[in-house]
């Protein structure tokens, strides 16, 4: 006659001691961490075969979709790349020449080659499932030597970092999630002043801050990556300021930035390592 | 239904959520598949299965995000206890039943979800919260409850089908 009620109870004890772990759980893991759990290693580990599978099927719906879409517009394409090429192949030859005699004029005077820098292509597989968060999965990792903290950047400008490195895929945080710990700092390019850059704020933005009261930010200002920043190269384009709001006396300033780099569009990125 | 089964339901709907949803984004805002069918799958089970589901969901979905862990199996795991409930209340043929609850789930969840986030520090504005992610997200939800919720009873009955047969043989 007991049975029930007694299952009732060790099921309710069992929801509320879930309840509690899941609690501290959560506590834990709003902290920066260097590592991720083993759990969320596994299933990152497990999960990317399985995205990676899926992510080529759908890739190659949509290139084939749009492949029959622009059929006629890539045969003009392709007849005008032609000609460009023929006339690239002559231009490149004088920049090889060119090339040549820099390297000669270099050793000359000693001079050290002022980017060591290595350019490590990755490919976007899966984004992710919130819509709070903005961090991406690339389909390289650990094995091809990458490592927490590296900075990546597009054709456009600078995109973010690498938050957790597995061995076959990373996660890419943007610069606009909205996690405490984000930030950059960066210089105006107009007047080379330091700024800190915090992603979130506006969806899709950046909230800007003066490093002190005497900088004054303007709407359109481009904002580019300093010398002080702990992971990235200097002068990255970082993106340029949307809008300015002023403190009721004027004096303290915040503004919101608009990243380079159309991040609802990204497919290919690039992870910057040193040589 | 076996744990499997239960992790089947859970995984493609996550990698669907990751991979593919992002090319058919819709004012910038990815669905919440796992949402969709946490609420579903309590609403036409049960109390105990759309609890379990929601649990094993969130917990899916919080690893998969990199953010705090534990957000969603809250969110989700009541989400799927609450349509579970109602399940004995409400007619299961009918629409707008599920339709009503989603659309409910997903504001609750959503709120939940941020003032969590406020309170562990994330800067998120909240007008903008509210018109970039919070009405797009209802939006999308409406248009895709009704193929999750016709597809899931269909898939279940389905299933259940399959096990009488096998249980007679």
């Amino acid at each position: 006659m007991l049975q029930p009620f007694v299952q009732k109870k060790v099921f309710l004890v069992t929801l509320v001691v879930c309840f509690l772990v899941v609690t501290g759980l959560m506590f834990y893991s709003s902290q920066d961490r260097e590592e991720e759990l083993g759990l969320e290693k596994v299933f990152k580990i497990i999960l990317y075969p399985f995205q990676k599978g899926v992510y080529y099927i759908t890739t190659f719906v949509t290139d084939s979709w749009e492949t029959v879409n622009t059929l006629g517009t890539l045969y003009r394409e392709n007849n005008e790349m032609r000609k460009q090429i023929s006339e690239m192949v002559t231009e490149l030859s004088q920049l090889e020449q060119l090339k040549a005699e820099n390297e000669r004029l270099r050793e000359l005077l000693r001079f050290k080659l002022t980017s060591p820098l290595e350019l490590v292509p990755v490919e976007v597989i899966a984004r992710n499932p919130s819509n709070t968060g903005a961090t991406l999965t690339i389909d390289k990792g650990s094995n091809a030597g990458l490592t927490r903290n590296m900075p990546v950047i597009t054709t456009e400008g600078l995109a973010g970092r690498l938050l957790n490195v597995e061995p076959f895929s990373a996660e890419v945080i943007l610069l606009t999630d909205p996690r405490p710990g984000n930030s950059i700092s960066g210089v105006i390019e107009r007047t080379r002043e330091l700024v800190y850059i915090y992603g979130g704020g506006k969806k899709g933005t950046c909230l800007v801050k003066p490093s002190d009261l005497s900088v004054r930010l303007q709407t359109g200002d481009r904002i580019l990556t300093s010398a002080s920043s702990l992971y990235f190269p200097k002068n990255l384009l970082i993106g340029a300021i949307v809008e300015v709001e002023e403190s009721a006396d004027g004096f303290e300033q915040q503004a919101y930035l608009k990243p380079a780099v159309d991040f609802s569009r990204i497919e290919y990125l690039y992870v910057v390592r040193e040589k | 239904m076996n744990w499997w089964k239960y992790l089947l339901l859970v995984l493609f709907p996550l990698i669907i959520q990751t991979v593919v949803f992002p090319h058919l984004a819709l004012f910038g805002v990815v669905p919440n598949l796992i949402l969709l069918i946490t609420i579903c799958f309590g609403l036409l089970e049960g109390i105990r299965p759309g609890l379990y589901m929601g649990i094993l969901g969130g917990l899916c979905l919080d690893l998969a995000s990199s953010g705090i862990l534990g957000i969603n199996i809250i969110a989700l795991g009541a989400l799927g206890f609450g349509a579970g409930y109602l399940e004995k209340m409400v007619f299961k043929g009918y629409l707008l039943v599920p339709i009503c609850l989603v659309q409910v789930g997903t504001v609750l969840a959503e709120l939940f979800t941020y003032c969590i986030l406020l309170a562990f520090g994330w800067r998120i504005n909240f007008l903008s919260f509210l018109g970039s992610t919070l009405l797009p997200l209802c939006l999308y939800h409406l248009l895709l409850t009704g193929p999750v919720y016709y597809g899931l009873k269909k898939g279940l009955a389905y299933l259940k089908e399959r096990q009488k047969v096998g249980a007679l043989h």
